[in-house]
């Protein structure tokens, strides 16, 4: 038997909507038709009433699911793409990231954003927006790597009573399949040592740790091992993990599909050079995309954002400072 | 700006977005020369209009709005040309924004990878469902204004002239990456030349 | 592809290099890291090494000739494989410095405030230190230092081992198997005396320090020994005379602590006995208060005690200049390093016997003649104030009924 990714999350809210009764599902297309990914396929049909199709309303689609969290309900948001939760931003981060601080009522609620790009998604079908909502307090921020964390993580993010919003990442949902689900995990908060090395601490999320994988096989070949965290959540942020490892290799490389400019590798290197500053053998380094729109061309696509070729680039020249 | 008109296309599922509501809302308040063409094919991806509004009919909508509202047959090409020639005039002489809803019947998936197998059955076989190059054809060919030779001349002429267009982009070299200028600024001076994005 | 060769940042404020040899020519194939050109600053001669693998494509440098830094100094072509492995891009390089096109023709305007063709933000700032993440360039990573702080080892006790790091830095690799390597070498602990003298000796090194030195004629001193019961040594002599200047004028022994000199409150002065593999610093105190005969008694207790290892607390410490008797070893001539504390060390060679232009009797005699030398901080004095001292020291020396 194996599942894939994006399996992994459909048979996450299967067992989200038979177990709990307060949850249920509401997007775009996620009813009869499945979900513009099948994330949802045959759960209007198991779960009659609970997974219902949305209008063009992302500002309404948040908007009631924050009332529907109040109201002790468990909502599942499907955001069609992640790039499109920028219509309903003011209700993530104003209403649902505030409500517990200025309320002291909780607001459980999940809100599934397909993220990353592939070849001709161009700018409106590609973004990681993980660093934008981490900005913001009162939110927890997933971004599972792994078909077991997806599943796993998931069901965290709908036990949690917060606002969670969990990226999944688009490429990985047809493309990573896993033997089976997991039956205990790591809890949330705890980052991952994907691959252990001794020469340099590579600290990345989401599909950028398979690029990432890829890279330090490369670089096993020329002597130097390098070590993976894969950080699971982004918010909060395992700073121990991440610290535990820079202390064993001293050099510290951050990787993310996102742009530079104040982005999750900017917030790791930050609080590496800020508090580990004696564990480094050599100055931090980050490979993000480019500070540009992300391209629909393909040929441009492929030079945007960090690929296994380019981390190994990246890693290499690291080892040489 | 002198009899100038503008206007804009949208689909039933656009008329959710707050996007529509504060557009049309607001071209009103101004009393904008607008057209909005509301291609109404019933599904917007998956999603009927039954979950899209709750509206009778959505030019009902024009009502809330203050505007005017024309309904038409999306698939009768005659009809379009006449009512929206008539939306088009109403604007250029002051009458505000022009809700123009054309009903029709999306004939063929949201994107390539989709089968459309969600599409009500009985709205395929319906007048909705007809095809409406195939009435306009009808209607020239009726009318004596053209005649099958002609038409499939036309119709060659118009596929020599696609297929023409395509291997002139396909031939084209596309962008190279390296001599890609990577810059999102028109201002050049303002673009940061800080390198630690190891790219 | 052609890759430049480009002449390296070869040090802090090295804005150019001259051309001693080419030792490759055109056609020739190099490895990463291989030697290309010597070249020849203010500082050292170096190298200029190649960045990639491939073949020299083109010299364009002549010896003797001076090019700046970052200066094309001619091409290598380097194999497409080896050019997608290590990531270098197709795009036409530019000279540094060189504005990029404006793409733009809006800014061409003649009436527009913006100058054609200028495209990024330049640094309002020139002439920082070159970025630590420049490869090529030598630091030492803040790991490094926190490791020798942990290790209780200085820079100093690294001098000389080779770094794998860029511009040769020691890297933390490179450090842990220096460390092992020396497990594979003979070594013997080195006592905590050594510890304490090491670290005494590279603090007082810390200041600029300068020796200055004067023949003094024993012969006068040898005679009054004789006399002296208990015999002091030569030493003595030498602490007492110098006792006696400092209390003349103690300036010479005050202490620089900011913008003040702050002069010694008693002239207490120690010597310096060997022992075991160091040396103790016992102390006369108010040594310009007690005669030669007087304290003589309490030196040889003290140079017992301090051979055994048993020198009392008070016996140590609090003292203002030390003087040492290195010609009990049999030197002629040394230059020994204050202590931390303390702005002047006195010492006394051997004595021999050594002719003398004596010109009443026109002809040289043979007198007992050593070397005193006076090491000072020459922060707090000057050479002409340490030869006063040393010539006052002398004159009491020779004089010795004065002591």
């Amino acid at each position: 038997m194996s599942i894939t990714y994006l399996e992994a999350i459909r048979e996450a809210q299967a067992r989200a909507l038979a177990s709990d009764p307060r949850v249920f599902i509401y997007g775009q297309d996620v009813g009869p038709f499945g979900g513009a990914f099948k994330a949802t396929k045959n759960l209007a049909r198991d779960f009659p009433g609970r997974v219902l199709d949305a209008p063009i309303s992302e500002d309404a689609i948040l908007g009631s699911a924050v009332g529907a969290a109040i109201g002790g309900m468990r909502p599942i948001i499907e955001i069609q793409f992640s790039d499109f939760s920028a219509v309903g931003f003011s209700q993530i981060v104003n209403q649902a990231a505030t409500l517990f601080w200025r309320t002291q009522v909780p607001c459980p609620l999940v809100v599934r954003l397909p993220s990353g790009g592939t070849a001709g998604s161009g700018p409106f079908h590609s973004q990681c927006m993980e660093a934008i909502y981490a900005h913001y307090p009162g939110l927890v921020i997933m971004t599972p790597a792994t078909v077991e964390d997806a599943y796993s993580m998931l069901l965290d993010a709908v036990a949690v009573d917060d606002p969670v919003l969990f990226f999944e990442h688009k490429f990985l949902y047809y493309h990573l399949k896993a033997e089976a689900l997991p039956t205990e995990t790591l809890p949330i908060g705890k980052a991952r040592i994907s691959r252990i090395g001794r020469h340099m601490t590579l600290v990345t999320y989401s599909a950028m740790v398979h690029e990432a994988l890829a890279a330090a096989e490369e670089l096993a070949g020329e002597g130097y091992e390098i070590e993976i965290v894969d950080l699971r959540t982004i918010k909060p942020l395992d700073t121990d993990t991440v610290m535990a490892s820079v202390a064993r290799t001293g050099r510290l490389l951050c990787v993310g599909e996102s742009w530079p400019w104040g982005g999750t590798t900017a917030e790791v290197v930050a609080r590496v050079a800020a508090e580990g500053f004696n564990l480094l053998d050599a100055p931090p380094q980050r490979l993000n995309a480019k500070d540009t729109p992300i391209p629909f061309h393909p040929k441009l696509w492929t030079m945007h954002r960090p690929t296994a070729r380019s981390i190994a680039i990246a890693a290499r020249n690291l080892m040489q400072l | 700006m002198g009899g100038v008109v503008g206007a804009t296309c949208l689909g039933d599922g656009a008329t959710s977005t707050g996007a529509f509501h504060e557009a049309l809302n607001q071209a009103a308040v101004e009393k904008l020369p607008l057209i909005l063409v509301v291609a109404n094919n019933q599904y917007a991806y998956s999603t009927p209009v039954s979950r899209q509004y709750a509206c009778h009919h959505l030019v009902d909508r024009a009502i809330g709005y203050g505007v005017a509202g024309h309904t038409v047959d999306g698939t009768d090409l005659a009809q379009c040309l006449q009512i929206l020639g008539t939306a088009v005039a109403a604007a250029r002489q002051g009458a505000g924004p022009q809700l123009v809803v054309a009903d029709l019947l999306r004939l063929c998936g949201h994107g390539e990878h989709d089968d459309a197998g969600y599409v009500d059955h009985g709205l395929k076989q319906s007048p909705l469902g007809r095809d409406c190059l195939a009435v306009a054809e009808s209607h020239l060919l009726n009318q004596g204004w053209a005649d099958s030779p002609q038409l499939a001349s036309w119709k060659h002429q118009a596929v020599a002239e696609v297929e023409a267009a395509v291997a002139t982009v396909q031939r084209e070299s596309g962008p190279d990456p390296y001599r890609e200028d990577w810059c999102a600024l028109a201002s050049d001076h303002l673009r940061e030349s800080y390198h630690g994005n190891a790219d | 592809m052609q890759m430049p060769i480009l002449m390296p940042q070869l040090g802090e404020s090295i804005a150019e290099a001259t051309i001693i040899r080419i030792l490759v020519k055109p056609g020739d194939g190099v490895q990463a890291g291989q030697e290309l050109l010597e070249v020849e600053t203010n500082k050292a001669v170096t190298h200029v090494m190649a960045s990639y693998p491939g073949y020299v494509k083109q010299l364009l440098v002549e010896v003797q000739h001076s090019y700046p830094v970052g200066a094309i100094l001619g091409y290598l072509e380097v194999s497409d494989a080896d050019a997608s492995r290590l990531g270098l891009s197709t795009k036409p390089s530019s000279e540094p410095g060189e504005p990029h096109p404006s793409p733009s023709n809006l800014l061409e305007d003649a009436s527009s405030p913006h100058p054609a063709g200028v495209s990024k933000v330049e640094p309002t700032v020139r002439g920082l230190p070159v970025p630590a993440s420049a490869v090529g360039v030598s630091y030492m990573s803040p790991r490094m230092k926190a490791r020798i702080n942990e290790l209780g080892l200085h820079a100093a006790d690294l001098a000389g081992v080779a770094g794998s790091g860029a511009g040769g830095r020691l890297t933390i690799a490179d450090f842990e198997q220096f460390l092992e390597n020396l497990e594979k070498r003979k070594t013997h602990p080195a006592s905590s005396m050594r510890i304490a003298v090491a670290d005494a000796m590279r603090r007082s090194w810390t200041r600029p320090l300068a020796t200055v030195s004067l023949p003094v004629i024993l012969d006068a001193l040898l005679a009054h020994r004789k006399t002296c019961e208990p015999k002091p040594g030569p030493t003595l002599y030498a602490l007492r005379a110098l006792a006696i200047a400092l209390s003349e004028n103690s300036a010479p022994a005050g202490r620089l602590v900011g913008n003040r000199i702050v002069h010694p409150d008693s002239i207490d002065i120690a010597f310096a006995v060997e022992a075991e593999d160091g040396v103790l610093v016992p102390v006369i105190r108010q040594a310009d208060q007690k005669t030669l005969p007087q304290m003589a008694e309490r030196y040889n207790e003290l140079v017992e005690l301090a051979r055994k290892r048993q020198l009392p607390v008070d016996a140590t410490g609090g003292s203002i200049a030390t003087v040492t008797n290195f010609g009990t070893f049999g030197l002629t001539w040394a230059t020994p390093i204050p202590l931390p504390e303390q702005t002047l060390v006195l010492g006394m060679g051997a004595g021999r016997t050594a002719p003398l232009w004596d010109s009443t009797s026109n002809q040289f005699i043979p007198v007992t003649e050593a070397n005193l030398t006076l090491s000072f901080d020459h922060r707090v004095l000057d050479g002409g104030a340490a030869g006063r001292l040393l010539t006052r020291i002398a004159r009491l020396m020779e004089n010795p009924q004065q002591l």
